[in-house]
This record gives structure tokens, sequence and C-alpha cells, in this order.
């Protein structure tokens, strides 16, 4: 068993408040991914639940005991912290080897599981090296399967595939999980990469400007996004935004593109949305790429634009459509489309998968709990 | 502007050889990635054609002049590096025009001026001109290091991971930016990347290289839709492309791992007969398997998904199939769980070929009876 559970916790530095209000369970054997861009208080969090930092205010539960105020050493579970913290003077074997000597296992246990760790991370190649001989991705490797090889209980992770190559980060994610599948291990791993998030995430917890913004299964968090900041964060790309304002002000639902005063006629099930909430007036209105269609022809329900730029993702291609006003609308086209830089087209949506959010307040008005 | 050639070049360090008789030539411009892992020798490469190593043997050539020889400073070479190295008591004005400023270029100041803003618009940080560079964000940290190679006017830009130091997010919008700055300057550029999307997403043409040497040079939907060889393959494209190995039966391939027969299409059994081969390494991109409703025919079997990863306009399923583990794209309104019992379906008439002990590609067919990638969109399943 390995639970934790933070209850009204903040965390300040001086002025500045560094966590606030954080409610978050993490649940047993769950691979929970902290997420938010620099500076939103997933480390801080990260380093209260280690008992690295204690909490200004608020209480930290594992497994039902309150360790509010236990130092790190003092928690009675194993935390795994990514820092390059390798001991100088031995070699790589001996730097993974390490927290097994310490346990007392025996020597022939030692040396296969060091060597299965070290086939996993690729580095039995560097396991004679000591740290000083190696570079910046190795060291982080060896941090690592210093880390796996414990099997702890619980795992807390820093970003600890960030400055790994592309590819390699990418195959690191599907072992993370396979290792996370097979240990068990409660793991809170903390990342501002929304695509580790997604990919390995049981639950992800979105953080902005210290504050939990939401939190919730991979799907659910990219399909039922609370506000414009988890909509847009979540998703390669993110979510495209265009301003609306109801016609006519207050009461009639239909809306106009401000960006060029283009109509949106809406089907009734978003309609209602906008009639429940009285007096809104000026509505953002939010489609993921996939949803966006593109034609060369104009149509009904549409705004024009101008290809600006074509991505291509080998398996599909992103394009952006420039508007009027310059905003740029990303589309997820099949690989065989051949729109070109410059080609005048009209974009239409699905409306079924529209969001729609308070331009004001930025909240999602579709948003179910 | 200006193209540029490589003959031949070597570069040895100690009792490395980073660079191993590389013959490229980079066209006027041309958006060029040079794509591979780390220590592939790219890097090398870039400084090479800087000028801040000297090759050991082959030729340099921008444009018409041969450059092997030239000072650095005198190549007329712009680079923008991965960690930009602005002035932190300069503003973002005064950063712009330090390139400019140097006796030996002597530009005139209404010059400077001019050349500063027209940059800065191109880049959009106009506002921000007058900022200390301490003040910027990262990414607007970048585009003034972007900023200072442009306002030189080089004959060619040089970029080395201009973008791998920033967030993720900023990252993504970034690529786009570039690609469209290219488009808007019309100059060449060179840039270096061990990220495979970039390298897709940016460039005209890609240069895959590994250990000093050019694996495959193409456009691209080139790389991705025809890899010369399985490293190619597996470095280009996220998810990786699966790779099985395979025996020949007659006119049949048999994926013993998986429990899979599956028909050769002609060409393939013709080229594989002709040259006696009889094990093979088959590569599936992830899209081209097919999730069925029910096994018909040859190339179906049936898989656990072990675990499933969502992105969102897509899922990743990995599937247990015998011994062996397979990854599949499908679209998310399958809904599609851990634990499900699945038919795949893989159509190895159309698959890649790579030979066993060389891992290049068997070559087989019309190549353009082989668009790939698009074939299960096609049909009519799921926009994803």
């Amino acid at each position: 068993m390995a639970d934790i559970v933070l209850k009204n916790v903040y965390k300040k530095f001086g002025d500045f408040t560094a966590v606030e209000d954080l409610n978050l369970e993490v649940r047993d054997k769950e691979f929970l991914v902290l997420l938010g861009p620099s500076g939103c208080g997933k480390t801080t969090t990260l380093r209260m639940i280690s008992g690295l930092e204690l909490p200004t205010a608020g209480s930290i539960f594992l497994d039902n005991i309150d360790v509010t105020q236990f130092r790190a050493s003092k928690r009675d579970i194993a935390f795994v912290f990514q820092l390059f913290a390798l001991y100088p003077h031995l070699t790589t074997y001996q730097n993974i080897a390490f927290p097994l000597k310490t346990q007392g296992v025996d020597k022939s246990t030692i040396n296969s599981e060091v060597h299965r760790i070290a086939k996993l991370l690729q580095i039995e190649h560097i396991l004679k090296k000591k740290p000083k001989q190696l570079a910046g991705g190795d060291l982080q490797r060896v941090a690592l399967g210093r880390g796996l090889i414990r099997k702890p209980k619980a795992m807390l992770l820093d970003e600890p595939i960030g400055t790994l190559d592309a590819k390699f980060r990418e195959e690191m994610r599907t072992e993370l999980k396979e290792l996370h599948i097979d240990s068990g291990s409660t793991t809170v791993y903390v990342t501002h990469d929304q695509v580790e998030a997604m990919d390995m995430g049981d639950r992800i917890a979105v953080m902005n400007q210290s504050v939990l913004q939401q939190i919730g299964e991979p799907h659910d968090v990219y399909s039922n996004p609370i506000n414009l900041f988890v909509a847009q964060f979540i998703g390669s790309p993110g979510m495209n935004f265009l301003e609306m304002e109801t016609v006519g002000g207050n009461g009639s639902a239909d809306l106009t593109y401000i960006g060029d005063g283009s109509s949106i006629v809406l089907p009734d099930f978003l309609e209602q949305k906008i009639k429940a909430r009285e007096g809104l007036a000026k509505i953002t209105w939010g489609v993921r790429p996939e949803d966006v269609f593109m034609t060369s022809e104009k149509s009904e329900n549409s705004i024009r634009g101008t290809v600006f730029i074509v991505e291509n993702m080998g398996n599909h291609k992103i394009i952006d459509v420039q508007l009027k006003d310059g905003t740029l609308v990303k589309v997820r086209e099949l690989p065989k489309s051949d729109f070109k830089i410059g080609d005048n087209v009209s974009i239409a949506f699905d409306m079924k998968m529209v969001r729609l959010f308070d331009t004001e307040t930025g909240d999602s008005i579709m948003y179910q709990e | 502007m200006a193209e540029l050639k490589i003959k031949g070049v070597t570069k040895v360090f100690d009792d490395i050889t980073a660079i191993d008789g590389l013959n490229l030539e980079i066209k006027d411009g041309e958006f060029f990635v040079l794509l591979g892992p780390t220590g592939a020798g790219k890097t090398t490469m870039l400084r090479l054609i800087a000028g801040l190593e000297k090759a050991d043997e082959g030729e340099l050539f921008l444009g018409d002049e041969f450059i092997n020889d030239v000072n650095p400073a005198d190549r007329d070479i712009a680079m923008v590096f991965q960690y930009y190295t602005l002035y932190p008591h300069m503003t973002v004005r005064e950063n712009l025009a330090f390139p400019l400023k140097s006796k030996k270029r002597r530009v005139p100041e209404n010059e400077i001026a001019e050349r500063v803003l027209k940059a800065a618009r191109t880049l959009k940080i106009e506002s921000k001109l007058d900022r200390k560079s301490t003040e910027l964000s990262g990414g607007e940290m970048q585009r003034v290091g972007i900023g200072r190679a442009i306002v030189r006017n080089p004959r060619i830009f040089l970029m080395d991971e201009p973008l791998s130091n920033l967030d993720a997010k900023l990252r993504e919008s970034m690529r786009s930016e570039l690609a469209r700055l290219h488009i808007d300057l019309g100059e060449t550029f060179v840039y270096v990347t061990h990220d495979q999307v970039e390298a897709l997403t940016m460039a005209d043409r890609i240069g895959i290289l590994n250990e000093g040497r050019l694996l495959q040079l193409g456009t691209p939907d080139d790389i991705y839709n025809y890899p010369a060889n399985l490293f190619v393959a597996t470095f280009v494209g996220s998810p990786q492309i699966n790779v099985i190995e395979a025996e020949v039966v007659g006119s049949e391939l048999n994926l013993t791992s998986l429990g899979i027969k599956g028909d050769l299409s002609e060409s393939q059994h013709a080229i594989l007969k002709e040259r006696g081969i009889s094990k093979i390494h088959i590569g599936i991109r992830p899209e081209e398997i097919l999730v069925v409703s029910e096994a018909s025919g040859k190339g179906c079997c049936t898989g656990v998904v072990r675990f499933k990863q969502s992105m969102g306009a897509e899922d990743i399923l990995n599937i247990k199939i015998g011994e062996g583990l397979l990854k599949a794209i499908v679209s998310p309104q399958l809904k599609i769980k851990p634990g499900d019992s699945i038919i795949i379906s893989v159509d190895i008439s159309r698959s890649h070929l790579f030979e066993v002990e060389t891992g290049n590609a068997i070559r087989y067919g019309v190549i353009g009876d082989l668009i790939r990638g698009n074939r299960r969109f096609d049909t009519g399943l799921a926009k994803i």
C-alpha cells in the first residue's frame, strides 16, 4: 500500500505562494503526472510529498498516517529523486548497485539486477566508467537506474527524461510505463511536457500559477477541459481558440466571429448551453485540430483563411490556417492532403466536439464533473 | 543566399572519425535538416561549415567559393545556438545591432537601425526592442538569437538545435514560426537536430546522419515512406515502426513470433526469390495496423492490449501477441481498454522489407505503388 493524500496544502517562500490550497489524492499503484509550465508549483509539490520541503499550512498523509512535519528520512516510503546525486568515486555499476548493497542483497542477485537495469537503460557500455567521464544524458540514465533498481513502493520522479534525445525519450516513456505496470509502485511524475503526461499518466493533475486546475484521466482532460489554460496546454498542438460574440447581445444564441464578422449558426445543444448562461455576450470557441475541416470552396458555417504553413508529421499533417485578423488555426489533415502555402480555404467545425468558454473568466461553460 | 557543397569531407578527433567522407549538396534557399542521434557527427559538420573546425580531408564550397581556408569571420555565415548568448546588460535593440558594430564591417548607423527594425518586425519582437534581454521569455530570447543572425544578411544560416532548450509547448509553436520564417526570408538554412519531429515538420530535405555517415537523403515524405534501412525506419516516425522477424515460406511470409501468416505480393515474392532470401525483418508502421471486428483470411491475429497511451487525437495501443509486442495507432472513438482482447490485421503485401544482416531496405515493385501512411485513413474509419 502506498497512497498519498494532500489536504489544503500551502507553500510560501517569503511573499511568494508556490502552492495554493492544494487538495490531491494519489491512489495506491497509480501513475499520477503533475503537469504544468515552469514555475507552476509542480516541483514544490513533489518536494513536499518527499519531505524535502515542509508545507506552510495543510496536511500530508501517507497510508493514512499524518507525516506533515516528518522530514524526508522519517517518511516511511522509499522515494526516488532524479537529481544527479551520483557518488563521484564510484563506477556506474557501483552507483546503480549501491541501494541493493546497503540492503544486504547477495552479490549474484545484485549482479543480475544491475545488468538487467543497465540493458534496459542502454548503459551497459559505461558500467565501468565514473560519473565525471559521462555526458549529461548518461548521468541521468545512471541516476534513473539507481532509482529503479530499488523497486520502491512509491516513486517520485522530477522530469527524469527531459534532457535525453527525443528518440530515446520516446523509448523511455514506454519503458517507464512498462516498469510501472510490472512493479506496481505508486508513482508521482513531474513534467512540463504534455506528451509525457498523456502518454504515461493514469491520471494527470494540471497545475498553473500555484493552483491545481484539473485532475483526471488523459482522455477526460483532453476532451473535457475545465478552462482555457487546460484546453491550450493539453494536446499537441493545443486547442484552437476563436473569439466570438452573440448576435445582437444577450439571449440570441447564434455567434459572430469577431475577427472578420463571419456568422456561425449553432445546433440546438450548443444554443442551450449559451442560453443557460444569462448575459453571456463574449464566448471563446474552442476546437481541436482534428475537429476542424478544410475545404477549398466556401461553405456554410465556415470562416475563410489562407494556408500559412504546412507541417508534415509522417502519419498526418498539421496545417496552420491564417484568418483575416491574423489568428492562426491549426488543422489536422491526412498525409495525402495537398493544400499548399497561400491557398485560400474555408474552415468548418465538428459541432459535437466544439467546446465553449466564457471569454471573461476563461472557464468552460460545458465542463462536466 | 548561397548553395553549399560538401565533397568527401572527413574529420577525425584522436581515434574517433566524427565525419567520414561526407558528400552533400545543399541547394540555394533550401531548409536542410541534418538529423541524427547524439554523437552522429551533426554538430561537427555544422562547425566544419562555419569554419570552427578544419576538415582533415575533402572540400567545402559556398556558392562557387572554396572555403576550406577561409577564416570563420570571413565566411559570411551566421550561426544560431541552442543556448542563446545574449548580453544581459544590453537591450534587445543593442543585442540585435551588436553583430553589425564591429569595426571590420563598418555598417553605417542608419543602416544598422534599419536592419534591426526589419529583423524585429520579421520576428514580431518590435514591441520588445527597448527591453533588457533578462526581461524576455525563453522564446523571445531565442527569437533575438535568430534576429542577430538575420541582421547580418549572411549567405547561409546554420542552426544547432535552437529549440531544444525551450519548453515543450513553446518548441511546438516555434517550429511553425521557424518554417514560416524560412519561407519569408528565402535564405539557405542548415539545421541540426536529434528530434525527428522537427526534421519532418520543417525541412525541405533531410539528411540522416549516423556515425559520421549519411544514411539517407530525401524529402520528409521520402524518408518516412521509403526508409533506406532499419536505422532510418526506426529513427523517423513516432511511435516507432514495429520491426518483426519473418520467414519466407514459398509465396507466404511467416511472422513466427506473432503467429501471423500472410501472402507476399508478386513483386515481393519475385525479388526475395531472385535474391534467395529466406529470413527478413519486416517493418509495419503503427498506423498501418488495423483493428478489425472479426478475423477474416490471412494477416489476422488476436492480441491483448497491455496498455494504452492516450495522446488525445489518437490512442497508441501496446498489444501483446504471442511473444511479441506491437504498437498500433487507433481512434480514441474505438474506446479500447487495457486488458481487452482484440483482432488485428496486417497487410504483408505492403510492408517494408529489410535484410537481416545489413538492415538495408529490400526495394520491390514500383515505388509509386507504395504510398503508405494513408492506407488506413482511406478506409473512412475516423478522421484521426
